[in-house]
């Protein structure tokens, strides 16, 4: 768990709001409180790590709502809903709609704690993978135009010779192609390179 | 029995990952000969459950039919993932019940039923209608197969064919199923029973050619394009043993159902999801015609079967019958219609009494949810609020002035609830009119039978000790039947808590010498601690978890307004016994 994570709790009963926040920050846990979903949807900045407690019912935007908008805003915490006791078709229907888990009030503490820890966990390594991948094509974007074809040929698993033949240069060029191409994607070994690829998704298999 | 041993002990091998602790939960999957890959195609399958019901560990053990049925009768599997028939047989012997229905998919269709179809090769002019399968060689998957072959038996039975007596040679190939549709078409066999998804699958894949096939006696839907020759049945179901707590249960359900059709655990498992359970009436319709498991000791015979076996004794017996007949047909018509308005009011009156039942069912069942609704929000509050306060408290940090407010916060949220449950009261005191003069011991078996289910389910034997010749009673009979229950449940609660060896209770009515009737229920759990008495009766303590307790201080108000107390009497047994009494004439308000 990071330092910076923030559970945020959508719920529109101010007390239940409240003694949840005094729940979860008797865990450590940074919290912050919203009586609807439109007020979390103007607060809420897409950078911030952590996840959100949504309560299912509420008046106006409702949980399954608020879980389509942040769908359709490419909003990806991850959400832990919380139903009234026995409401299974509610709890269906968030699970569906892509909730991590569920939890029936009134809830044990320590249950609740392990979810939004699952959470927590789910939403960093989510972003750690999205940072990677972001600059690792930073990387692949300071690439020429040759660099870039010189890549897809080592990628493509082709020799020097190969390539050369392939681009109509000389062995010596693919070689100084190649080493900057390394360099610039900070690789040591053409496996990390392709490692890199495969994970910034740059590797696509030719047909 | 092994592999489940052999399961097991690979989960807690697994030792240094984080679940090492987590309860691990041994699926038995139904496995047949010919099927080699039925552990892996599943156990992406566990892998989700693990993952969406956090806190509990899944392994998937493939089992043949009967060792199946073993490790579920000896409780070494707790779910089972199996075919309808199958299921069904556990489902009757076992008490399994489904929890979600397989779906799979074709075309983008998803479907959660599947029926058999009975080839011939389409050149085979000879094989044009059922009948015409007399005297040929026919093929099926395995005799323990319901969609390879019951079902297709059990067609061929209402064209009156005895697939055992009526083909020249009846095969069964074993799995995987793909053969006998290549044995067809090869003219190795005549006929052959496959289940429709075998069709789809190999029309999907380009091995085989439709046209190249005749299905005999074919049906279609819309829903359904693929060709058969039966109706459809429910696909296989994931099903739980007796006695798999509730709560884990409704979680797996859940997780099945919410299981995306593309998801990678039904790709690798070559399904497309769950659906709610469907209704496995029809299969269990068609095991008991075949006298299949768990039929097949079920007398339940054609009266062609009875005469075929016994036709001497047949004989015999018609001919006493017609003697006996033509002497009292004469007796008979004298009665007739004295008997025949007899049944009828007989008739009206049952009817009546399942209606009140029911009416009286329903309007339990609203007031308990509301309450449970309603209280829900307050009693969160406040165990996060004491809660939260604990672990404060255990980490060294909690400030004083927070500790107040938050106990402030505490103290209106009792309130609240407490002013939810004064409302309840209020309600149930308007609704009073309804003092009726009732049987108490109906009345206590009425109550007794809403309650049944419960106690059958935490395996608690529920005994009637009814005293003779009560006089009636005038009360409130749902208010009445609502307490009986409500301690009952109460009662089967504390037994399964304390796991008390003993899990019995007792509901005895008596008349008493106040002109009333007693009724107590006793229970061999725990008993009432000390000094817990008057703590029992607070709101809240009784609310329980199944939305059906009312809380003994709802039960207190309703005795009070039948003019008495709920009292807690000395129990030889050692567990709890409350007592109240129904009055003989109404409580003045």
């Amino acid at each position: 768990m990071t330092a910076g994570q923030v559970i945020f709790v959508v719920d529109d009963d101010p007390t239940l709001r409240e003694s949840l926040c005094w729940l979860l920050q008797s865990m450590n846990l940074r919290v912050q409180t919203f009586g609807s979903a439109s007020e979390f949807l103007s607060a809420y900045e897409p950078a911030q790590a952590g996840c959100l407690l949504l309560d299912v019912r509420m008046p106006d935007i409702s949980g399954l709502q608020l879980q389509e908008i942040m769908a359709a805003r490419g909003l990806r915490l991850p959400v832990i809903i919380i139903t009234g006791h026995g409401d299974v078709t509610m709890a269906v229907r968030a699970m569906k709609a892509g909730a991590h888990d569920f939890l029936e009030k009134p809830f044990n503490d320590q249950a609740l704690l392990e979810r939004v820890q699952q959470c927590l966990a789910i939403d960093a390594s989510r972003r750690r993978e999205e940072a990677e991948r972001e600059r690792i094509a930073a990387r692949a974007g300071m690439l020429t135009l040759r660099e870039t074809e010189v890549l897809d040929g080592v990628l493509g698993g082709r020799s020097n010779k190969q390539i050369a033949a392939d681009l109509g240069i000389s062995i010596k060029t693919v070689e100084v192609h190649r080493a900057r191409v390394m360099e610039k994607m900070h690789a040591a070994t053409v496996g990390q390179l392709a490692a890199q690829c495969v994970v910034a998704g740059l590797y696509k298999a030719k047909p | 029995m092994w592999k489940v041993v052999v399961a097991l002990l690979l989960v807690a091998c697994a030792g240094d990952r984080a679940w090492a602790e987590t309860p691990s939960h041994p699926i038995g999957v139904l496995t047949r000969e010919g099927e080699d890959d039925t552990g892996e195609r599943w156990s992406a399958t566990a892998d989700y459950l693990a993952e969406r019901v956090s806190g509990h560990v899944f392994v998937m053990v493939p089992l043949r039919q009967e060792a199946l049925s073993r490790a579920v009768a000896r409780g070494e599997v707790e779910f089972a993932l199996t075919s309808p028939g199958h299921y069904v047989e556990l489902a009757v012997l076992q008490g399994m019940h489904c929890l979600a229905t397989l779906q799979h998919a074709w075309r983008d269709m998803l479907h959660s039923t599947a029926g058999a179809a009975i080839l011939a090769r389409a050149d085979r002019n000879d094989i044009a209608w059922m009948s015409d399968l007399k005297g040929k060689s026919f093929m099926a998957v395995s005799r323990e197969s319901f969609g390879g072959f019951q079902l297709a038996w059990w067609e061929l039975r209402s064209h009156d064919i005895d697939p055992f007596r009526d083909f020249s040679r009846l095969v069964f190939s074993g799995f995987p199923a793909e053969r006998i549709v290549e044995a067809v078409r090869d003219g190795l066999v005549d006929a052959a029973a496959v289940r429709t998804d075998v069709l789809e699958r190999m029309v999907d894949e380009g091995t085989v050619n439709l046209t190249a096939f005749r299905v005999l006696h074919p049906r279609a839907s819309a829903q359904h394009p693929v060709v058969r020759s039966t109706d459809l049945y429910p696909e296989w179901a994931f099903a739980a043993a007796q006695g798999v707590p509730e709560d884990l249960v409704r979680r797996v359900a859940l997780a099945l159902q919410a299981m995306p059709a593309a998801h990678i655990a039904a790709q690798s498992g070559r399904y497309a999801g769950w659906t709610a359970p469907l209704d496995y009436q029809p299969v269990h319709e068609v095991l008991r015609d075949l006298h299949l498991p768990p039929y097949d000791d079920v007398v339940d015979l054609t009266l062609f079967e009875i005469a075929h076996r016994h036709w001497l004794w047949l004989v015999g017996a018609s001919a006493l019958l017609v003697l006996l007949i033509g002497t009292t047909a004469y007796t008979l018509r004298r009665n007739y219609w004295l008997k025949a308005s007899k049944s009828a009011l007989e008739r009206a009156r049952t009817a009546e009494a399942e209606l009140s039942h029911v009416g009286r069912l329903a309007a339990m069942g609203e007031m308990s949810t509301t309450l449970a609704h309603e209280l829900n929000q307050p009693l969160t509050a406040i165990v996060n609020y004491a809660k939260g306060s604990i672990r404060r408290l255990e980490a060294g940090n909690l400030d004083k002035e927070d500790l107040a407010r938050v106990l402030e916060r505490i103290a209106a949220e009792g309130q609240r609830s407490a002013e939810i449950i004064r409302g309840l009261r209020d309600f149930l005191r308007k609704r009073k009119p309804v003092h009726e003069p009732a049987d108490a011991n109906r009345l206590v078996r009425e109550a007794v039978d809403l309650a049944r289910l419960k106690a059958h389910h935490k395996n608690v034997t529920v005994r009637l000790e009814l005293g003779e010749s009560l006089p009636p009673v005038v009360v409130d009979v749902v208010q009445i039947e609502q307490v009986i229950v409500n301690l009952v449940h109460n009662a089967i609660e504390a037994i399964d808590d304390a796991r008390s060896p003993r899990r019995e209770i007792t509901i005895a009515t008596q008349r008493n010498e106040r002109k009333g009737v007693d009724v107590t229920v006793s229970d061999t759990g725990p008993g009432v601690p000390e000094g817990g008495v008057d703590r029992l009766f607070e709101p809240f303590v009784s609310t329980k978890h199944d939305g059906m307790g009312m809380g003994l201080s709802i039960s207190r108000s309703i005795v009070e307004a039948h003019g008495d107390r709920l009292r807690i009497v000395a129990h030889a047994a050692g567990g709890a016994a409350f007592r109240f009494t129904l009055p003989e004439t109404e409580p003045r308000s």
